[in-house]
């Protein structure tokens, strides 16, 4: 166990990490086992963020710095293949480039196990349906920072629907606006609060 | 009754709500830049761009529509719309993209951040100022404000006696100030570059920080005492709430600027406009060192009613905070409940009715309706 990396990854030392990163990749560490290191420095940022000795600005950070790491070893392909639980597969919807939120959620559910399918921002609804056939997700989250896009949210949810793809899948959404109006209106299943909402939602609905 | 006697009748009600008093009547500002769609269902965002004489136009007869014309918030119109956004961009060194060309047809714009600023400019910033640094990053990211169409004043002219003749208050909006150096400082680096320099730079940032402070407050409130008379002028911040930094990063790099800003307005008798979206609840307390009735809370609707009337409620005006998404897809019972709801939080005075951050441009005409008979008990 790298505790080293782990505390770093924690502290958001970001020179520390990729530099014990590289150490242990030249040692040959398989990749899975350094990804293993990171995402509990990961989980370590998610609890000070739960006892608000982080804010969203760490997580903000803590995603970054996991993504580079990640690059190191080959891309986030090798985090997803770390991954204890489903799929989560999650991007902003289309007319909307907004990605803060979205990349806060999608770090903080492969910190916490899931195997995150990152579509991007501006996603257009042939490309959820898209990967929910190709990965077969449990969970989907779309986000929108835009009241001008809840249309292009509700006729995604609609598509997905027509296509047969809704029954076994649930839908998330989230982001400054989108409140239980928002819910009610696009026919999501939930909307959530913040990144942690969503862990919670998905372990649950997994039955993790 | 004229225009001009409507207006001093809006203008006493919005005077009388910031300045802590009962006005004869909680004043209405839901002003929304999708007005338009009310009059021609056809027109699109885009068409904002593309004829913005014909939206002007058709926005106008939307203000003048049954229940929509007890607001007291007229239309923002007689500017050019490109040139306006990309200068808003350009604050953050952002380029703006636009409906029509870069976005569907009515898709609203959206900032495309370019953080062309590197971690060496902090030492440039250090020693040749800001006001260089700042054309050197407008320079980066193609950015000249003399390229943009110059304002047609004799058409701005034109609107702004239609304008008049509406018989709004004149006090719905004020000058805009320079963004929190925070703000921009994270705009011109992309946020999560910001905060990690944050981490692993702090004093060299703070330094940054303070010699912007020093040369945007100074030059931003000279020119509000130099401009046409203001009640109050505006500050809009987006990336500080309470649940986004943590209050030590608030008290270093943040705070300042409003505590000088506000104090320098103070003294020449011109009150601060904060628009800050997201949840401030856990540092609204930050308000309370500065004079009573000194500002004006404008929120996004994510810091609760009730947080910033149990703290801010005795200190200033507050303005809010319907959740603009239910005005865009709520039905007007439930948008007629949450203005009734407001109103049973703030009483009868220090309040103004409004959506959170601004009205949507998909907001549906019921909904604003709801929001005014609530307002108007009726």
């Amino acid at each position: 166990m790298s505790k080293k990396l782990t505390d770093a990854m924690a502290d958001l030392n970001e020179d520390a990490v990729l530099e014990e990163v590289k150490a242990l990749k030249a040692k040959d560490v398989p990749a899975l086992d350094i990804i293993a290191y990171l995402q509990e420095g990961m989980s370590i940022v998610g609890k000070r963020f739960e006892e608000k000795e982080y804010f969203l600005s760490e997580l903000i950070m803590s995603a970054e710095i996991f993504k580079e790491a990640s690059d190191i070893l080959g891309g986030t392909g090798e985090a997803s293949a770390a991954s204890k639980y489903g799929v989560f597969v999650m991007g902003t919807i289309y007319d909307d480039i907004h990605d803060i939120g979205k990349n806060i959620v999608t770090t903080v559910m492969a910190s916490n196990g899931f195997n995150v399918v990152d579509l991007g921002v501006d996603v257009p609804t042939a490309k959820y349906v898209e990967a929910i056939r190709q990965y077969k997700p449990k969970v989907i989250g779309i986000s929108c920072l835009l009241t001008t896009a809840f249309d292009n949210i509700k006729e995604c949810i609609q598509t997905l629907e027509k296509e047969g793809l809704r029954k076994d899948v649930k839908i998330l959404i989230g982001g400054g606006p989108v409140d239980e109006a928002t819910c009610k209106y696009v026919r999501a299943d939930h909307v959530c609060k913040n990144a942690q909402e969503t862990v919670e939602y998905s372990k649950k609905y997994m039955g993790v | 009754m004229t225009p001009q006697e409507m207006t001093e009748i809006r203008d006493k009600r919005m005077i009388a709500a910031i300045n802590m008093e009962k006005p004869d009547r909680i004043p209405i500002s839901l002003s929304g830049q999708g007005f338009f769609k009310w009059i021609d269902p056809t027109a699109v965002i885009a068409d904002m761009f593309r004829r913005p004489k014909y939206i002007d136009e058709i926005t106008l007869q939307a203000y003048k529509l049954p229940i929509i014309e007890e607001m007291d918030s007229g239309p923002m119109i007689g500017f050019t719309s490109e040139a306006f956004l990309q200068s808003f961009a350009a604050m953050y060194f952002a380029k703006m993209k636009i409906p029509g060309r870069d976005l569907p047809e009515d898709a609203i714009w959206n900032i495309d951040e370019q953080g062309p600023m590197t971690e060496e400019d902090y030492d440039t910033v250090i020693d040749k100022g800001w006001a260089y640094m700042t054309e050197e990053l407008y320079r980066r990211i193609g950015y000249d404000p003399a390229s943009l169409p110059p304002p047609d004043t004799e058409y701005m002219e034109a609107m702004n006696k239609k304008v008049a003749e509406l018989g709004k208050s004149r006090y719905t909006m004020g000058a805009l100030l320079p963004l929190p150096s925070f703000e921009v400082l994270s705009g011109a680096r992309k946020l999560p570059n910001f905060f990690k320099d944050l981490r692993r730079m702090p004093e060299k940032v703070a330094a940054v920080i303070d010699i912007m402070n020093e040369e945007t407050i100074s030059r931003g409130v000279k020119a509000i005492k130099e401009g046409p008379p203001a009640v109050f002028a505006t500050i809009g911040g987006t990336r500080a709430g309470s649940d986004f930094i943590s209050p030590k990063v608030y008290e270093r790099y943040y705070h300042p600027f409003f505590k000088k800003t506000i104090t320098a307005l103070n003294e020449i008798n011109v009150k601060t406009w904060l628009h800050n979206d997201s949840d401030w609840s856990g540092f609204l307390h930050y308000f309370t060192e500065f004079p009573k009735k000194s500002c004006i809370f404008d929120p996004d609707h994510l810091t609760p009613m009730e947080n910033l009337k149990k703290v801010l409620g005795d200190y200033m005006c507050i303005e809010g905070n319907i959740p603009p998404g239910l005005v865009a897809v709520g039905t007007p019972d439930e948008c007629y409940q949450a203005a009734r709801r407001l109103l049973d939080i703030m009483g009868d005075r220090g309040f103004i009715m409004s959506v959170g951050c601004s009205v949507p441009a998909n907001a549906k005409r019921e909904n604003i309706e709801a929001i005014i008979l609530a307002t108007l008990g009726k």
